[in-house]
């Protein structure tokens, strides 16, 4: 309201103005903010802002760790996968310490070795039981420099 | 005053998109992601205006608040208008890149959670203005959000370098030694999208920035109006002020 | 062309559509508001030099 205090007067005063505007778009502004904070919320609950640890780390916070739903990051060595059963085994390492990891499904075409991957799941032993498989790539890019590359890029991804 | 601005930008923009996605979608394919790093050409260059937009809505709320001229808050609103839009842009886009590469639509790393917190930090921002009625109130808290709200940029831009995640960390590497980690011809397709998508963003807040100077117009029209009717029926001799 | 050429043409349309339907919003709003300025001169001209001289100096004794 840009009507400032009137001067005093005998009239009575108007009645303070509102625009008329209905109130639904705000509410439901508040509704969706809130409704996105809680779900922000809730897929970070009880994670912290690093998102996974590494073979070595988990080495040394075994006690801590072990038997909790955690996520391990490293480079995928040694892939056995069964096409059939989507049946899935691999090393996950870091150089330092390195896991076996077992994995049922699809996953991504840039899985392959070396790549950088992140999975979700528990230990029971020493073998990691992923529910939860994601493929980290590099930020470079690069075109193929030879045929052979070219050739084998075009079989891979038909 | 006849507008002779808007509509070549707008021409030159459409241009310039036209070429950017033409050039996007021949480029060459990546060695380990195929076609699919032709996404990179849409998803960087709606993040940056992202980044752009918000920066632009933390420096006309300053300009406000130093002049306190009315333009610069509808400039200030335009432009948080368009970073939530073009934030939209990117998550969605970002989301389709990231299914046949990453394996999953969205995780909640770093990178990723600070996005999505922007969009609650600037729909606060644009509900916030929509929940005061005074101009010169809205005008002045929404600058101090707005100012605030830049601290964003920084923090998403550097969350792929302080904190452990999935998504990549920048191929144009700006910290330390300048260097930019993919193909020369990726460089210069990103260049020229990520220009189109600038004037893109300089078009959109012109024409935004033009119907919210009539939606202002509108409004000081209806208070007058009231204010008139008010006056008529209180003091016949009028005069607010003796 | 690989498996993902036509993805990626899906997903470069779905975010143009995206941007694209902002900017006919922005349109449809342009349009709606086209007299705005021209009625805002009307009420300026018929309210009385007293009442313009109080809202105009409104914003400025708020500062």
């Amino acid at each position: 309201m840009t009507v400032p205090s009137s001067p005093p007067s005998s009239s009575p005063l108007p009645p303070a103005r509102r625009r008329k505007r209905s109130p639904l778009p705000v509410v439901l502004g508040v509704v969706a903010l809130v409704g996105l904070t809680g779900f922000i919320a809730f897929g970070n609950l009880g994670k912290s802002l690093e998102y996974f640890v590494t073979p070595s780390e988990y080495l040394q916070q075994r006690t801590e760790l072990e038997g909790r739903p955690i996520r391990i990051g490293g480079l995928v060595k040694a892939v056995q996968y069964n096409p059939q059963t989507l049946d899935l085994r691999f090393t996950v390492s870091d150089g330092g310490a390195s896991f076996p990891v077992t994995y049922n499904g699809a996953v991504s075409d840039l899985f392959k070795e070396n790549q950088g991957v992140v999975v979700r799941g528990e230990f029971t032993g020493d073998t990691f039981h992923a529910r939860e498989l994601v493929v980290k790539h590099s930020e470079e890019y690069n075109v193929p420099k030879t045929q052979a590359e070219l050739k084998d890029l075009l079989q891979r991804t038909e | 005053m006849k507008d002779r601005v808007t509509t070549p930008l707008g021409a030159v923009t459409l241009l310039l998109l036209l070429v950017a996605v033409g050039l996007g979608l021949s480029s060459p394919l990546d060695v380990n992601q195929g076609s699919l790093v032709r996404l990179m050409f849409v998803h960087v260059p709606t993040a940056w205006v992202s980044y752009l937009a918000y920066g632009g809505t933390g420096l006309f709320g300053l300009l406000y608040l130093i002049t306190r001229k009315r333009r610069w808050d509808r400039l200030a609103m335009a432009s948080g208008e368009l970073g939530v839009l073009f934030t939209v842009a990117t998550i969605v886009g970002g989301m389709l890149w990231a299914k046949p590469t990453w394996g999953t639509y969205w995780v909640w790393d770093a990178r990723l959670t600070t996005t999505a917190l922007s969009l609650v930090v600037y729909g606060g921002y644009l509900l916030i203005r929509a929940m005061i009625d005074d101009p010169e109130r809205r005008a002045r808290v929404s600058a101090v959000v707005g100012i605030v709200g830049t601290l964003y940029v920084p923090i998403n831009y550097m969350a792929v370098e302080w904190w452990r995640g999935v998504h990549q960390t920048q191929t144009l590497k700006l910290l330390g030694k300048v260097r930019f980690d993919a193909a020369p011809i990726y460089g210069w397709v990103l260049l020229i999208a990520t220009a189109a998508f600038t004037l893109l963003y300089i078009y959109l807040l012109r024409v935004r920035g033009i119907v919210a100077a009539r939606d202002e117009a509108r409004e000081e029209r209806e208070l007058m109006n009231d204010l008139q009717g008010d006056l008529n029926s209180l003091t016949p001799q009028g005069g607010l002020r003796g | 062309m690989d498996k993902y050429a036509v993805y990626v043409i899906v997903v470069y349309v779905v975010t143009l559509l995206l941007l694209g339907a902002y900017l006919v919003w922005l349109a449809q709003r342009l349009r709606a508001t086209r007299n705005e300025a021209g009625l805002t001169e009307q009420v300026r001209a018929t309210s009385t030099p007293g009442n313009q001289t109080s809202s105009r100096q409104t914003p400025g004794k708020r500062g």
